[in-house]
């Protein structure tokens, strides 16, 4: 207030202020528009990717790189992109041979001439007709906070879990709290930048690759649904935007439920979540014959 | 405005989205007024940062008051309403000659065409902080807090910018005397 123009400026300010146009026939020419503006969904619901977590240092990502690789013909190498893979066959291979041991000795354990369906006197109730379902979780309080490291260029975090809302569900079995937990994996050069205009943290950087693993818990008074799937973040270099990929999730029921099963398919920002809930378990994954 | 408005709003609630519009309207054409100094720009403006708001409320965090979000928002369209529009020139409204000005009210006029023109000068950056200091009495650490800028860049952008309106108000204005009413032949 010390500039001896400010009451000036602020005099003609005030003097020139234009009467601005009806507010309701404004709003109406919006309301009008709506339905031509694609809404940008909350990119991704975990909301460890909204909050700083604590940002590697410098020191962390020197610490962790590799040796530099003694170039043979003078050249200084360059090292782009990863050095190793990070997909092992050795380890497909060795879950898929688990697999299917562990549901050779639950056949052992049970064999088809005992099973509850053969014994006679069994009642001949067939499974229950599926029913179909939509909800909408809302992203809300933290339960757990993650803890984030960063090894080999990657930045791991653990930990993370969230206590999202369980939005109008239309099966009553649904209803409950949610617990959702999520460890990521950040490759590529993925760092935060606050974007005003989202007033949000986005991330950033060429390359950014997130892969993850979650579990989901829904518990109420009667039992619960648990289940775990895998998603897939990346940038698209075209519009910078991050996409993502959850397809499908699948809760098996406990207490009044077991037996039963939640079949879901999952949105990004979890709004307008389908599924349907079912008796029985799904098929067990198969196993592809082996290579001549 | 409350917050289950805005929060039904962000559900996709479009009655909820229709009473913030018609709530938050003259707040943001007041400042979009302020900063394009032209009527109908404003009004552009203001419901296009709606629709802006409209497209990204389910990405906005909610850690940060509804009225600072849709202030950048606004800001964010009215450098780009400027940007589409190169061309533009303001609507700046002429005051009625029928009455002869007195000569203190003339050197008032003179004094606000020098504004206007000083102020038209100035960035949008160096508009939106005087907007919205000296327009809505926003204090400068609340303006750095909307703008998210740092407090010493909302310092150094009043300072210049006044110092730009200062430059103008001493340059001599195209017309140093009281206009003549204009004689209209029968």
């Amino acid at each position: 207030m010390s500039d001896p123009m400010t009451p000036e400026v602020r005099d003609w300010m005030r003097r020139t202020h234009a009467e601005p146009p009806d507010a309701q026939q404004s709003a109406r020419q919006v309301m009008t528009r709506l339905p031509e503006v694609r809404q940008r969904s909350r990119w991704w619901p975990l909301p460890v990717l909204y909050r700083r977590t604590k940002a590697p240092t410098a020191a962390d990502a020197t610490d962790h790189q590799s040796s530099p690789i003694q170039a043979t013909n003078g050249h200084a190498a360059t090292v782009t992109g990863r050095t190793h893979l990070m997909f092992s066959p050795t380890k497909a291979i060795a879950v898929g041979a688990l697999v299917f041991a562990i549901g050779g000795v639950l056949l052992v354990a049970e064999p088809f001439d005992q099973r509850g369906d053969s014994v006679p006197g069994a009642t001949e109730a067939g499974p229950s007709e599926p029913v179909p379902f939509t909800v909408r979780f809302v992203p809300a309080g933290s339960v757990r906070a993650p803890v984030s490291t960063m090894e080999q260029g990657v930045t791991k975090i653990r930990g993370d879990c969230w206590a999202p809302v369980i939005v109008d569900p239309s099966d009553p079995r649904l209803a409950g709290t949610l617990t959702y937990c999520a460890d990521e994996d950040r490759y590529g050069p993925v760092q935060e930048r606050f974007d005003a205009s989202t007033d949000a943290y986005q991330p950033v950087g060429e390359e950014s690759l997130i892969v993850g693993n979650d579990t989901y818990r829904i518990e109420n008074a009667q039992g619960a649904w648990q289940g775990s799937s895998t998603f897939l973040g990346w940038k698209d270099p075209g519009s910078g935007d991050m996409l993502e990929d959850r397809g499908a999730l699948v809760l098996a029921g406990e207490g009044a439920y077991e037996g039963l099963f939640v079949a879901m398919t999952l949105l990004p920002d979890w709004s307008d979540i389908r599924g349907v809930i079912f008796d029985g378990p799904p098929p067990v994954a198969p196993v592809p014959p082996a290579a001549e | 405005m409350d917050q289950h408005v805005v929060a039904e709003a962000r559900r996709g609630d479009t009655g909820a989205f229709d009473s913030l519009v018609v709530g938050h309207h003259h707040r943001l054409f007041r400042v979009a007024h302020g900063i394009l100094r032209d009527s109908h720009l404003a009004e552009d403006a203001t419901q296009q940062a709606f629709l802006d708001i409209w497209r990204d409320i389910r990405r906005w965090r909610d850690r940060a008051k509804f009225e600072a979000w849709s202030y950048r928002v606004l800001v964010r369209v009215c450098h780009a309403e400027v940007k589409r529009r190169r061309d533009w020139v303001p609507d700046t409204e002429l005051l009625p000659t029928e009455v002869p000005l007195a000569s203190d009210q003339f050197g008032a006029v003179v004094q606000r065409d020098q504004l206007e023109r000083g102020f038209r000068q100035l960035s949008l950056d160096h508009r939106t902080v005087i907007v919205l200091h000296h327009l809505l009495d926003m204090t400068l650490e609340t303006v750095a807090e909307t703008l998210d800028i740092p407090l010493g860049t909302a310092h150094s952008r009043l300072s210049r910018a006044m110092q730009a309106l200062r430059a103008a108000m001493q340059q001599p204005s195209p017309s140093t005397s009281p206009p003549a009413r204009q004689e209209v032949a029968p």
